[in-house]
């Protein structure tokens, strides 16, 4: 038996409500410069738009991203068909592959500086670095799933293995591929906004420090918020997408 | 399908790929020593720094900041999650805020910690926590939902209170999705480790990383990156070891 409840958005709606309201009377309490109230906080907000700071960042921002993570995907896709097509490759190269996914691959700025120098190519090359990996583990993972369980079924159909491979384990992986890229995309966002504070000063990682150095809290969370909206709208337009591509699979288990 | 090597074999070719690459890398790292290194060089300036002391005291502050961050990020993130998922509107009202957090690069928090708590160790392990909480209280909201389907009816036919419920039933049922929690929680506080210390100048590796690659020093570079590599495989192997003893699901 249910019980009778408010709909679910009037929940979520209050949630945010209860949220500022605490927020913005914490904030009226203390003193501003260290805790800035919500109203402030927009305005700062707000400030940043019309500046046309926020939207500059954003846009250079997001283009360090897509390149990084485009560039990313597909290498990460092509290694890990073919290291999950085959046993002896995986078998051979699954610890390093272990060893670089587990590794924080913010550790390798200064390593992509001494080789690439701080520009737009080197920071390129650490989202690459900070998402690859994601993208290879899943996509190694699925295609071994795929091909364990519809080995047979294809043989059966006497597919042959060009075959099998454009018509059973790609379209069959492809939720896989989609669940490494989004998890990529969570720590390639990572290594741009690292890339952007520690190489070459730009982007929404250059506001956040400049932020910081000139001690303005409301400046940080002005971008946090910006961060925020920006990192759930991507993460919403992933999974719309996982869901158009492959509708078959309706999980929402990030592993 | 090609036939599968004995486990001898792939052993033997790893050795190979490992070997293959310090060959090359040695071989081209002679030729440019400044900007490449190579391995024998990086071995013994390891060796100086093993032997001199101060990679432990490295690794000791870090381990520290790492420790701490990890152990509150994960009793916390629990608690929160527990609380959160256990009664509906708790969660319809706070879930969709906490999942924003659980997707935005929350490294854009440590500058706001470092005014709020100064450039110390403070700042260094809050940082880490709001770094790493986050996916532990998640998949905890996810666990505990799932579980508590099935298993809720039973503990109240055995009569038993909230707190037991969620001792005995909740958590034990959500252990699947803990233990990914835990997983995603791990690597997201040793990132938080090291990019807090590329910002906030402490005694640790993140700094040390730092300040190696301003100075150009490329063989205290590459060790040091070594040392980090070899410090994640190590958490990774113990985090594994441990989620095997705890995990009777398997």
């Amino acid at each position: 038996m249910k019980r009778r409840s408010l709909p679910d958005l009037v929940w979520a709606v209050l949630g945010i409500v209860l949220i500022v309201a605490v927020w913005q009377f914490y904030g009226q309490l203390t003193n501003p410069f260290l805790f800035p109230s919500f109203t402030r906080v927009l305005g700062q907000l707000w400030e940043y738009i019309a500046s046309g700071i926020l939207g500059r960042a954003f846009v250079e921002t997001m283009g360090l991203l897509v390149v990084g993570l485009a560039i990313g995907s597909v290498v990460g896709i092509v290694v890990g068909i073919v290291i999950g097509s085959n046993a002896n490759l995986s078998a051979t190269f699954a610890p390093f592959i272990q060893v670089a996914y587990s590794t924080p691959r913010i550790a390798l700025i200064p390593l992509v500086m001494l080789w690439f120098g701080v520009g737009f190519n080197a920071q390129v090359v650490l989202v690459f670095l900070s998402c690859v990996f994601e993208v290879v583990t899943a996509t190694e993972a699925g295609v071994q799933l795929v091909t364990k369980q519809y080995r047979e079924v294809a043989r059966s159909f006497r597919l042959s293995r060009l075959q099998t491979f454009i018509k059973v384990i790609l379209p069959g992986s492809v939720s896989y591929i989609f669940s490494g890229i989004r998890l990529g995309m969570g720590s390639a966002f990572v290594g741009a906004l690292g890339a952007q504070m520690f190489m070459q000063a730009s982007g929404l990682g250059s506001v956040v420090k400049h932020a910081m150095q000139s001690f303005r809290t409301d400046q940080v969370m002005a971008c946090v918020i910006t961060l925020a909206i920006t990192a759930a709208v991507l993460t919403a337009g992933m999974r719309r997408a996982e869901q158009r591509i492959a509708p078959w699979r309706n999980d929402s288990f990030d592993d | 399908m090609p036939e599968e090597l004995s486990p001898r074999t792939v052993i033997a070719a790893r050795m190979g790929v490992i070997l293959l690459w310090l060959a090359t890398w040695e071989a081209f790292g002679r030729q440019q020593p400044e900007l490449l290194s190579y391995p024998s060089l990086v071995v013994t300036y390891l060796w100086s720094m093993i032997s001199s002391f101060e990679l432990f005291s490295l690794l000791a502050a870090s381990a520290r900041i790492f420790l701490s961050g990890w152990v509150l990020a994960v009793l916390i993130g629990v608690t929160i999650g527990v609380v959160v998922g256990a009664s509906r509107p708790v969660r319809l009202m706070f879930e969709p805020f906490l999942n924003a957090l659980y997707s935005t690069p929350l490294v854009a928090l440590i500058p706001l910690m470092v005014l709020w708590f100064g450039l110390g160790e403070k700042a260094m392990i809050i940082s880490v926590v709001l770094n790493a909480v986050f996916p532990m209280i998640i998949m905890t909201i996810i666990g505990s939902r799932n579980a508590g389907k099935e298993y809720r009816e039973v503990a109240r036919s055995f009569r038993l209170g909230r707190i037991q419920t969620i001792l005995k039933v909740v958590l034990p049922g959500a252990l699947p999705y803990l233990l990914v929690g835990l997983r995603l929680t791990t690597s997201s506080a040793l990132r938080g480790t090291i990019f807090a210390g590329f910002l906030i100048p402490d005694q640790g590796i993140g700094n040390a990383l730092r300040s190696a690659g301003d100075a150009l020093n490329a063989s205290r570079l590459y060790g040091l990156i070594m040392v980090v590599v070899i410090c994640a495989l190590l958490v990774d192997v113990v985090l594994r070891r441990g989620i095997k003893l705890i995990d009777y699901t398997r």
